[in-house]
């Protein structure tokens, strides 16, 4: 799973978001590492729904402007916890590593 | 509608229509989303890092891997499989090259210089780090050789050399483009198999005739120096068609028949220098005239089969 994938699927794990607040939160998340372009933000997503992570919510007009929220499925909690486990188990082994370096 | 709207809607026209249709509105919005200040929406543009990720969209969604109609995978499917041609048809010339330096006289054995052996082996690298699943070693070698190859063909049209000189490097620009643009990130890994097979009979009958033919500078193969992979083309089409094989290799085999057809065109020229060598005129002529005909045929049965359009409103 790619960083944007995964700080996407972030984003959507707290409530259905629509693009711009999925990139606000992408920001926020990654502490301002990340800005996803719309281009970028838009593979991402219809990667995430071909594969089944994310489905599509609801829309609404805010200011005259199409906003389409997009909400996580029961497979992208599972595919992001199981993401988690993983990155989880890779800081346990690196920072026992660096411990017993003294680096930590 | 401001500038800066009408210069982003502008820009998503490299999206295909379906796309557009289902996207435009919401990523229009987006963009503008933060974008308020009056001078940028008079002036501004959707600037570089935007063009960027919308051509790379536009990439990923016309040569559609999943998750888009069936024709645009479809297409998607067409140009991995140029691709991977392409690629098998490299290492052939790849390995032609090192069977004549290895077993060939000193006429043949031309291409010992340092840049020549590193290009011709490269040609061969290349398709086995796609196999082996190094998707950017690949690129990164057919992209060199394609701007290799961009650099010679420059300097023969400066030297006003002919054509052929230029045709000669119209195989590794197909194999480029369809390699960058097919292979994108959401496209899977080709299953290597019955890639690996292709390789291996590549290597051994262009290797093996090449070596058989090396010493004899009027040998119709060595002659042609294009060699045996138009002929490979020709034969693949006859075959495809004969088993009804998928629209997408008809579609393939069809791109190939005719991005070799031009080189072929100019290697007739040779018959100035090797019209006596027994067998050439026939060679020549005969294998542009299959690989026409075949072309044609392919791409009839292809595009015959190839999946509607969506629907869009």
């Amino acid at each position: 799973m790619t960083e944007q994938s995964f700080l996407v699927l972030t984003a959507l794990a707290e409530e259905p978001l629509h693009g711009y607040a999925i990139v606000q939160a992408v920001d926020v998340l990654s502490e301002g590492r990340m800005r996803l372009r719309v281009g970028t933000l838009y593979g991402v997503l219809d990667r995430l729904v071909a594969d089944g992570f994310a489905e599509r919510d609801r829309e609404e007009v805010h200011q005259g402007r199409l906003r389409r929220y997009y909400r996580l499925t029961d497979s992208g909690v599972r595919a992001l916890a199981a993401e988690v486990a993983r990155l989880s188990a890779n800081v346990r082994a690196a920072s026992f590593v660096l411990k017993a370096r003294g680096a930590l | 509608m401001s500038n800066l709207e009408n210069r982003y809607r502008r820009l998503l026209r490299v999206l295909p229509r379906w796309y557009r249709a289902e996207r435009e509105e919401e990523m229009v919005g987006l963009l503008l989303a933060d974008r308020t200040d009056d001078l940028d929406l008079e002036h501004g543009w959707p600037g570089w890092g935007e063009t960027g990720a919308t051509v790379a969209l536009a990439v990923r969604t016309r040569f559609a891997a999943s998750g888009a109609p069936a024709r645009a995978v479809a297409v998607g499917d067409v140009v991995r499989l140029v691709a991977m041609l392409g690629l098998v048809g490299q290492a052939a010339y790849g390995v032609r090259w090192a069977s004549a330096a290895l077993t060939g006289p000193s006429w043949n054995a031309v291409g010992f210089e340092p840049v020549d052996v590193v290009v011709n082996l490269a040609m061969v690298a290349g398709p086995i780090a796609m196999l082996a699943g190094l998707r950017g070693v690949a690129k990164a070698q057919v992209g060199l050789s394609a701007a290799y190859g961009l650099v010679v063909a420059g300097q023969a049209v400066a030297e006003a050399s002919p054509p052929l000189a230029v045709l000669w490097h119209v195989p590794v620009w197909v194999t480029a483009f369809a390699l960058f643009a097919g292979y994108h990130r959401d496209a899977t890994r080709p299953d290597p198999r019955p890639w690996w097979w292709a390789l291996l009979a590549v290597a051994v009958t262009t290797g093996g005739l090449t070596a058989w033919s090396a010493g004899d500078p009027d040998h119709v193969l060595t002659a042609a120096s294009s060699g045996l992979v138009p002929v490979a083309v020709v034969i693949a089409g006859v075959v495809h068609l004969g088993r009804r094989g998928s629209a997408a290799g008809s579609l393939a085999l069809a791109c190939w028949a005719l991005a070799l057809l031009p080189l072929t065109l100019g290697e007739l020229t040779l018959l100035r220098w090797v019209a006596d060598v027994p067998g050439m005129t026939a060679f020549l002529v005969g294998r542009v005239v299959c690989l026409a005909l075949v072309g044609i045929a392919l791409l009839v049965a292809g595009g015959a089969r190839r999946p509607a359009l969506p629907v869009t409103p």
